[in-house]
Order: structure tokens, then sequence, then C-alpha cells
């Protein structure tokens, strides 16, 4: 365990550089000339001179060469310097420190949600194999899997906002708001995890522990609680990296559609403006977030399941 | 978002339907048909093919042509499905659309498969440091979530289908490359792999008689689950307007231009999103029978 | 976990499969009962009851009788605040952009549409020439020479009183920090003559004087405070003079502000005023229909209908156009250079079909040239109009015809393609352009679309680009047509545009004697004149004038809507519970 961990302490630094790079070179791929583009948005309407554009690229240390550039903004990020964006003219990375609370309201939301529907029906659809219950949570399963999370927000929003007015349609600040983007979020992991529990409790239900303990004359529910169902929830942890991924990317489209102020907003909005250092940012914000996310989420997994000791597919 | 086939690492999830036809292997293909799910699946996989390939000689309206008097018409015998903002044959769009749909998830697919072939075979074939090198990649790249990598490079490179494409194949290749260089440490292991090798056969010759063979099924099985997400990809890409430009129906984008008649045409957007979600499901339940029948442990890396 | 969770595991299985069936319930009723419907024109009748019954009356504090121009107040409103006044609502409005800084010398426009920055001037909502606002009157000394007379009782939020000193150090810090202002203004020297008057000279004659300190960014400022505050605390300045006071602010999402009891005009009847950025036009619509917003800021045609049809949401608009749907034409690219293809790609396109599909009745006009009628008729220009047999005839007489038979035109071995652009934030201009693209094909014109982004407009890679721009600045017709060929800043973008590369050498004569001509009648000839000119080399391609089109719950009162949309919030409007 101790190496273990130590070994993957060793790769975080040169991961997070290698994160650095990707998301360097993310910016240097974009067509145009960023000093340009800052001038643009500072004088629309204007064309900067020749002149103009050289002091602009000296204020944004664009003259140098680019291996001095990649270390500048290396060193910026580590202070959490993340430039300004060229739009607003604001710190990216205060935007982004503040859009973090409402995107991590939303998908806490949404993965508790998940989790609540998943886990019982994963479990109850594994142990009725072939039951109606079964074959609805392997419906809502392929569903969820399916459907488009921009269709199903719409459709959300029409019916309880609009035709039943039950709930707001969008925005952010009340309790109240986070139900709908929360449900349209939670439907693809909420799949994802349901297929991964049931799978798994019908891999875990087949072994032989599981019938030692049946034979044992242990009643059902005691083995399902006991045995099954703890091994059956590893994957559920082990995905955690999988679903985060899943419920940013997903974010980035449910907190356009129902205006949630959080990081997939900004990142939709800063994509459709070409409002790169924003862009940059964000994508190594959530690199960051994730890789540590994933992190903490193979320790608890080698914590909690003992027979992980080998491998290197890094779950 | 492939993230499911990229952060479990090729742990491709256990079948959820039922595995009786994995032990009959002679019964294989009419076994998948007979599983109603996979059979639903290929139908609608089959119908979407069909529905691409034909669609220019198709009995259609040509999706294109606008006639602004005939805007948002209701369904009729003249328009099935209705017209749509700028009084085009929607069913024609929509129809139409699945050909989009296809060369899109189609060109992804190569692209990303390639990458992912050409790194995965390198890595596991020859070991040493090339692997520990491109795997280190793979692992970094694994920490962006697809879409959002996608979403920037999309964005850097400036809206256009194209720009979408290469976005999305230069990002969905990454959890594949860790599947396929799985299964080629496999079967590189095997004896009569090191027995070609002891026979002075060429790392290129092995490659392609011994290795390829047993990464075909792995490579259907992953391909077939993926077309599914990279639809609904591509398709949210396009919704958020970085896509498709006009006037190239493309569910997706349909869909965005739909959003102002959400309520007063709200089949606009329930007709694409509906293509959308059979088209998914289509390729997700194929996917599911194909996995179950090529042996999912076959797609597990490291044997 | 036996029998609860089976409970609760068949409950969400159900409501699961429930959502799914009402989501298709849900989208698949409204779609019978509305395309039956007939489609809503009522939306000019509660526009015109309101701007018609509004009386006049004096407001209480300001000096009312030397005032013409005291803004009418209606008559129920000072008892309504007298008997609320623990328990004042807060309006909820959903507005497109909260991008520019609070400080108005930055832009004004968001300061100015939210009720907190006044001018000494603005634009009536009449006829859209410049009345009296913070001033009480102009009067030109001599070409050079203005002499300003201030509205007595106006105190800034911070409590400060708007004098004479304060005016002139306002302007002063207007052309301090804003080049663009100083530029269009000419201001020379700035003195007081007494406590209510200033005097202003200018280098050069500026007739029009009144109507460019109608721009937003030469709102009235308390400079002393703004400039103590420092650059990002104008916030807590308190250096302006509107009905609300901004409390807090955070870009491209929310501006929050409470009523300034102390207001010149009376006391507001709302505690405050929230102001939330909404982007998109479809969702600040259903934002309103869900109760979450009171107010909306301009509704999108089919939007018009569904709040129209609910018995607890209106519209409203003035029903005046003040902002031009257009295509700039490029003249650096050779393909839109050359006359013929010109004015061949212009007949192919019948933009009048097109006004009608972006800008249908109710929402805006058709507009055959670039001036809205607001501002000047011109007898005898008109734009090109639908023509596609001349079109044809254009291009073959331009030497483009379809060789290959492919159903486009082309000159040697080159077809002849065109790029039509725009960006996405106005929901008109993709519309316009695929309606075009069609168009043109009928003509054998290939056209691509992209939409992209506004700041495309400047890469030459467009030969159509699609633009939506407010056409009324300072009310002055020979602005608003110099301003799209370059001659002239524009108030908003506070930069001269010529996005079109179009050579405007021919205009500057014509242009010219604008500088010293001040009256109107005047000036709209000179504007004619240019406009002909415009017109007819087709330096850009007008589709349509938009109205600011407002949605509202029916609580609100008070509000009268301004065809300008730099006006939307003031001291009069009000909700009810």
């Amino acid at each position: 365990m101790g190496a273990y961990l130590a070994r993957r302490l060793a790769t975080l630094p040169l991961l997070l550089l290698g994160i650095s790079a990707v998301s360097f070179a993310l910016l240097n791929l974009a067509p145009g000339d960023p000093a340009e583009i800052v001038l643009r948005q500072r004088n629309p309407g204007q064309m900067p001179s020749a002149a103009e554009v050289s002091a602009m690229r000296i204020e944004l240390g664009l003259d140098a060469s680019l291996p001095a550039q990649y270390a500048r903004w290396v060193t910026r990020a580590l202070v959490a310097d993340m430039g300004r964006s060229y739009v607003t003219e604001q710190p990216v990375a205060a935007q982004l420190a503040r859009r973090t609370v409402p995107t991590a309201l939303l998908t806490t939301a949404a993965l508790i949600l998940a989790l609540l529907v998943a886990v019982p029906m994963g479990i109850l659809s594994a142990r009725r194999r072939g039951s109606p219950v079964d074959t609805i949570a392997r419906l809502t399963a392929l569903v969820g899997a399916a459907a488009p999370s921009y269709v199903l927000a719409y459709g959300l929003i029409i019916l309880f906002a609009v035709k039943l007015s039950w709930l707001p349609a969008l925005g952010y600040g009340s309790p109240a708001q986070v139900v709908l983007p929360a449900i349209a979020l939670s439907l693809a992991p909420m799949a994802q995890l349901m297929r991964l529990i049931r799978a798994s409790m019908l891999e875990t239900l087949g072994q032989d522990y599981i019938r030692t303990a049946r034979a044992k004359g242990l009643s059902e529910q005691v083995v399902s609680a006991r045995h099954a169902l703890r091994n059956a929830l590893l994957p559920a942890i082990g995905a955690t990296g999988v679903n985060l991924g899943y419920l940013l990317s997903g974010a980035v489209i449910v907190e356009t559609i129902f205006t949630w102020p959080g990081l997939g907003q900004l990142m939709v909005g800063a994509a459709l403006t070409r409002d790169y250092p924003v862009v940059q940012g964000f994508v190594t914000y959530i690199a960051v977030v994730v890789l540590l996310v994933n992190l903490v989420a193979d320790v608890a997994l080698r914590i909690a399941d003992p027979r992980l000791r080998f491998g290197r597919d890094g779950m | 978002m492939t993230v499911e086939a990229q952060r479990s690492g090729g742990r491709v999830p256990v079948p959820t339907v039922a595995g009786s036809s994995r032990r009959r292997r002679r019964h294989q293909w009419t076994a998948l048909v007979r599983e109603p799910g996979t059979a639903l699946g290929l139908f609608l996989v089959v119908s979407l093919l069909l529905a691409g390939l034909l669609a220019p000689w198709l009995p259609l309206d040509d999706p294109t042509e606008i006639s602004l008097p005939d805007r948002l018409l209701p369904p009729s015998a003249e328009h099935l499905l209705g017209t749509d903002h700028l009084g085009r044959d929607t069913f024609s769009r929509v129809v139409h659309g699945a050909r989009l749909t296809l060369l899109a998830a189609a060109v992804t697919l190569a692209l990303s498969m390639t990458i992912a072939l050409t790194v995965g075979i390198l890595s596991g074939y020859h070991g040493g440091w090339p692997d520990t090198a491109l795997m280190g990649v793979v692992d970094l790249l694994l920490a962006f979530p697809s879409l959002i990598l996608a979403l920037a490079v999309a964005g850097a490179l400036g809206p256009g289908l194209f720009n979408v494409l290469l976005a999305a194949g230069a990002v969905w290749w990454v959890g594949h490359a860790r599947i396929i260089r799985g299964v080629t440490l496999g079967a590189r292991q095997m004896e009569y792999v090191t027995a070609a090798h002891a026979a002075g056969a060429g790392n290129l010759r092995i490659i392609l008689r011994h290795i390829a063979p047993n990464i075909l099924g792995p490579i259907i099985v992953i391909a077939s689950l993926d077309v599914g997400w990279i639809i609904l990809g591509i398709a949210g890409l396009n919704f958020l307007g970085l896509g498709a430009q006009p006037p190239t129906p493309e569910w997706g984008a349909m869909l965005n231009d739909a959003r102002p008649h959400l309520q007063t045409a709200p089949r606009l957007l329930l007709l694409p999103g509906a293509a959308i979600f059979l088209a998914v499901l289509g390729f997700n339940l194929l996917g599911d029978g194909l996995r179950d029948l090529l042996d999912p442990r076959t797609v597990r890396p490291g044997g | 976990m036996p029998k609860q969770l089976i409970h609760s595991i068949r409950s969400t299985a159900l409501m699961t499969l429930g959502l799914w069936l009402a989501l298709a319930i849900a989208c698949g009723a409204p779609a019978a009962s509305t395309e039956n419907a007939p489609s809503p024109a009522a939306t000019e009748a509660p526009a015109l009851e309101a701007a018609t019954a509004v009386p006049q009356q004096p407001s209480q504090g300001a000096a009312a009788s030397e005032q013409p121009a005291t803004p009418p107040t209606q008559v129920e409103q000072p008892a309504a605040v007298a008997d609320a006044e623990t328990e004042r609502p807060t309006l909820n409005a959903g507005v497109i952009w909260l991008s520019t800084p609070l400080d108005p010398v930055e832009s004004g426009w968001v300061t100015s549409q939210s009720g907190m920055s006044e001018n000494l001037f603005r634009l009536s909502a009449s006829d859209l020439s410049p009345e009296p606002w913070l001033a009480t009157g102009a009067v030109q000394v001599d070409p050079l020479t203005w002499e300003i007379g201030l509205r007595t009782g106006v105190t800034f939020h911070n409590g400060a009183v708007m004098d004479a000193e304060a005016v002139k150090a306002s302007l002063e810090r207007v052309i301090r920090l804003s080049p663009a202002s100083a530029d269009s203004l000419n201001i020379d020297t700035v003195s007081v003559k007494d406590e209510q008057t200033i005097i202003l000279t200018t280098l050069e004659p500026r007739p029009t004087l009144p109507g460019l300190l109608t721009a937003p960014a030469t709102a009235v400022t308390d400079a002393a405070a703004a400039d103590a505050a420092g650059e990002g605390n104008f916030l807590d300045a308190g250096a302006l003079t509107g009905p609300y006071m901004p409390t807090s602010y955070v870009i491209e999402e929310r501006l929050e502000s409470v009523a300034y009891d102390d207001y010149w005009g009376g006391t507001p009847p709302l505690a405050g005023i929230n102001h939330i950025a909404i982007p998109d036009t479809n969702s600040r619509e259903l934002a309103l229909q869900a109760g979450d917003i009171d107010f909306a800021i301009n509704l999108s045609p089919e939007g018009v209908g569904v709040i129209d049809a609910q018995l607890d949401l209106r519209s409203q608009t003035a029903g005046i156009g003040t902002s031009v749907v257009m295509w700039w034409v490029n003249f650096e690219r050779g393909t839109l250079a050359d006359p013929l293809v010109r004015r061949a790609v212009a007949l192919a396109i019948d933009r009048e079909s097109i006004a009608g599909l972006v800008a249908p009745a109710g929402t805006g006009s058709y507009a055959d040239t670039l001036l809205p009628e607001a501002l000047a008729t011109c007898p005898g220009v008109t734009g090109p109009s639908f023509d596609p047999a001349r079109s044809r005839e254009l291009l073959a007489q331009a030497g483009y015809a379809d060789t290959d038979g492919d159903g486009f035109v082309d000159k040697a071995g080159e077809p002849l393609e065109i790029v039509i652009g725009g960006y996405p934030q106005r929901f008109q201009l993709p519309i316009m352009a695929e309606a075009a693209q069609a168009m043109l094909a009928d003509v054998g014109i290939r056209a691509d679309v992209q939409i992209t982004e506004w700041s495309t407009v400047k890469e030459p890679t467009w030969d159509l680009f699609g633009w939506y721009n407010n056409v009324v600045d300072a009310g002055d017709p020979v602005l608003n047509v110099s301003k799209f060929v370059g001659l002239e800043a524009d108030a908003e973008s506070s930069a001269a545009n010529n996005f079109g590369h179009y050579d405007n050498s021919g205009l500057v004569d014509i242009v010219a004697p604008a500088g010293t001509v001040s009256d109107l009648e005047g000036r709209k000839r000179i504007a004619c004149e240019a406009l002909a000119v415009v017109t007819e080399e087709i330096a850009v391609l007008p589709v349509a004038h938009a109205y600011m089109v407002y949605g509202l719950s029916e609580r609100v009162t008070g509000f009268d809507p301004h065809p300008h949309r730099v006006y939307i919030f003031d001291h009069r409007i009000g909700l009810t519970e």
C-alpha cells in the first residue's frame, strides 16, 4: 500500500507537468495572434496598428521563445496566476475559483441522485434477475446511456417549470433551482453506475464465498447486505473518476441550458468567443481535479479491496 | 465521452445481456439475433445504415431546399413530419442527418482507431521505454474528460464540422490505446507468437499474422460500443454551436436551431433528439451483443 | 434493506418511467394546441395603450415648472409608494449582456439600461430627437459655444449635489478617460457660468452636441468620488444619479441594485432591481414563463407569440425600429468588389421575405435602406429589390455562366462562391444567412455559411457578414449613415466601423456640410443624399429594423417601453403582489 501510494505520488508532478504542457499546446494550436485578439477586444471596431500589436506582444510576453513562454506559464500557474480573459479582462484563476462552487454543488447533487437510484436498483435487479424490476433497471440504464442530456433538459424545463410551475426553470441561488439540472445531469452516470453495480453484483453473487455463506444457512438478505453489497459497491468507488468525467462533460451542456453560473458555462462561452486563456485555464484546472480525485478514489479502493494489489491499469 | 472505456482501463463492463450465447459459439451469429436487445440494436443500426446510405436516392424532398411560405408546417401527407423554421422538410433532414452522423462517427472512429492501434500495438508489442512513454501520455490524457478536451480543441480551431471531427478523433483514442496494448501484450506472450519470433519471422509479419487476428474481436467490440458515445459527443458539440454550419442537416445542429420553437413546434426538437437517442441505443445494444459473442475476457488488458 | 428498499426502488423506477411518459406528453400536447391557434397579432395593442394612457404629471421634489422635459409620472404611484414604504418588491430582470464595467466612461450601456446612470440629454421616446434630461436645455450661443442649463435638485447616490461644478468635472473626466467620446464631443473648454449653467466650447462646430451628449458613455458622474474610489471600485463611489443604485456586480452574471429614494424624479416604487444575464433568448423566455424573472429583454418572434398567449404575461414594444439587422458587404475581397456581381447578389436575395422571417410584424419591419423611419424617410432612395431574373442577367453580363452544368455559375473555370458570415448571439443572423444561401443557389451562386464569432468581421474571410447594430445614435440621421462607412464613430463600439472596406471618399464631400447644419430637416437632406450613394453602391445590405420587444409579468406596472435599448428601467416601473 505504502509503496503504491509512494509510486502514485511520485508520478504526480510528472503528470501535472504533462497536463500543463497539453494545455499550453492548446493555446498555441489556436490560430490568430493573441496580442491582436486582446487589442480588438479592448477597442472593438478598430484595427490595431502594427506598433500596438508589437507592444501588446511584449506586454503579454509573446515576444519570448516558446520554451520561455511555457516556463513562464508554468511558474505563474503554480501561484494560481492563469492570465486574464481576453473578453472580460478578469483574472482567469479568480473566475475559475468563483465558478467552482456552483459546479461542485450541481455535480454533487447529480452524483448523489445517481447513487440514490443506481445503487438500490442495480442491487435489486441483480438479485431478481429477469424480474420486472430487473427489466426496468436495465431499460433505465439503456435509456440513460443513450438519451441526449440536452433533449432531457428542455423536456424537464417545459414540464416542471413552464407547464406545472413546480420548479424554477433556470438560474442559481435557491435549492429548488438545483433540482432540474441535477436530474438532467444525473442520468448518464446513473445509467453507467447501474450497469456497473448490477454486473459486479451478479459476479459476486456467483462466487464461492457467497455460496458458502448461503450454505451456512445465512438468509438471502444477510448474504446480500454483508458480503455481496460490499464487493458490488467497490466498482462504484473505482468509477468515481469516470463519473467525474461524465459529470463535468455533462455539466458543460447542462449548465449552458440552465444558465447555471458554473465552470461549464464559462467554458462554452470561452470556446465560442475563442477566449483562449479561459479555455486553457479551465482545461488545466479540470485535468488537475480529475487527476487528484482519481488518485483519492484509487487509494480508497485499495484500502477497501485487498484483492487489488497488482496491475497497472490504474483502477 | 468514452470516459467509461477510458477510465476503466479496458475493464469493459461485464455484460448485462444474459450470457447464454457465450458458450454456444457455433450458434454465434444466429444467437446474436435471437437476443431481443441485440436484435433491436441490429435493426436500429441497419435502419440507420440504410437511411444513411440511401438518403440521396430516397424519394425525399431536398433537405436544404428552403421555402419560406411553407415554414413551420405541421405534419401532413406532403411533409410527413412537417417543416422547419425555413420551410424545409423535417423528415428529409432527419434522414439525411443519419448520413452525416454516420459519416462523422466513421471519420472520428477511423481517426481515433488509427491512433489507438498505432500507439497500442507499438506499446504492447515493443514494450520497454516506448511502452512506458506512450502509456505515460495515455495516463496523462486520461485526466482530461474527452468531451471537454474536444470542446477545447474545437474552440481553438474555430467552428466547423471538420474541426469538430478532428478534435473528437484527436482525443477519443486514449482509452482504446490502453485496451489494445493489453490485448497485444497478451497475444505476444502466447507460445506460437514466441515460436514465430524464434523462427525469425519479421515483426510486421508477426503483427499482421498473429497479433492482428487476436485484437480484431476487441476492436470490433470497442468500436461498436464507442459509436454511441461518439454520436452523442459530436451531436453535443454541434448543439453548442461549434460544429456543422448551415444548411447541413446535422442532428445536434438541428436541435440547436429548434430551440426557439421549443414550445410552438416541439417536434422540431424531439425528432432529431429521438434520432440521436435511437442511433445511440442501437449501437449500444449491438455493442453489448457483440461483446457477449466475442467473449469479454479477451477485451481485458494484461490477459 | 428488504421491503422499504424494494418499495423505494419500485417508486424510483416508476418515476423514471413516468418522467419519460410525461415528457412525451408535455412535448406533444402544446404541438397540437398551438399549431391550430391563429398566429398572435395582438402584440401592438397593449403597447399602444400604455403609450397613450400616461398622464402628464409633474413629479415630486424636482423643480418641475421650469423643466418641460420632466419624464411623465403615473398618477397612482406616489400613493402606492407611501402605503408600501416598508415592503417594496424587488424586480428580477433577465438581460442579454452584463459584459462591460460599471463605470460609464467604459461604455455606459449597462448602467444606462439599468436605470443607474443618466445623461444631460436623452433621446425622446416619440421621435428619438435629443431632449433635456439632467439638463434643462441647451442654447447654441455661436457655432462653437453652447450654454447648457442644469436641473436642480439632482443628487448623486452618495448624496453630493449635482451642480455646474460637478457636471464640469464629469465632462472633463469623460474627455480624459474616454478617447472615443472626447473625439466625438470635440470639447475644447468647459466652464461654469453659474450654479446651474455650464458653457461648453468646441474646437469645430458640433451642431448636434446635445445628441452626442446622449451617448451612455457621457453619463453624468461624480468625478471626484469616482476617482477617489479608484479603478475597479466604481460601485462604492455612489457616483451616479439614476433611480437605482448598484449594490453588487458580477460581470457576465448578475447586477443588483436598490432604489435611490432621494431620486430627483420621485421615489421608485421598487425596493430594487436584480439584473440577471441570460444571453440566450430562448432561456430568457423560459425563465419568464417559469416566473424566475418578471421582465425579459428582447423576445424572439416565437417568444412573443408564446408569451402573449399566457394570461399572466404580456409583451410590449414601442414599435419603432432602432437597430438595423444587415449584412456588411466586403469590398476588399475580389468577389463583391465587382459592381455587377454585387448587384446580382443583392437582387438574388429576397430581403423583404427574410425580414418577415427574422423581424415579423410586431417585432420589426423590413429595412429597404439603412435608416429607420424614425430618423428619416428619403423619398426616391430605394434598395435593390428582389429580382432573380435580373440577377441572372447581371451575372451573365459579368461573364459568369454555368459551363459545367453543376447548377452554379463560373467564369474561366472559377466558380462564383461567396461566404456569408455571422455570429450566433443574435438569433436573426444564422437564419438570415441560411435563407440567403438558398436564394443565391437559385440564381447559380454558391454560398457558404460560416457562423462564427462577431470579431470574424475583421478578418478577410467573408463576402457578406450578418450584423446587428444600433442605428439611432444621437438621433442624428447623418451620423447613422456615415458611421457605417467609417466616417464617424459608432456610439456603441466607440469606433468608426467600416468592416466592408468600402471606399468612402465619395461620401466625404456629401457629409461635410453636416458639420455646420444644425436644423433637423437640413441634416435629413444630407443624410438622404449620403444614403442614396450608400444604397446605390450597395455599401451595406440592410434587411430589417428591429424593435425592442420586452416580455413581462402582468404584475409589472408603470412600464412604458422606449424604442431605444439604452432606456429600459426608470423610476416609474413597479411590481404588484
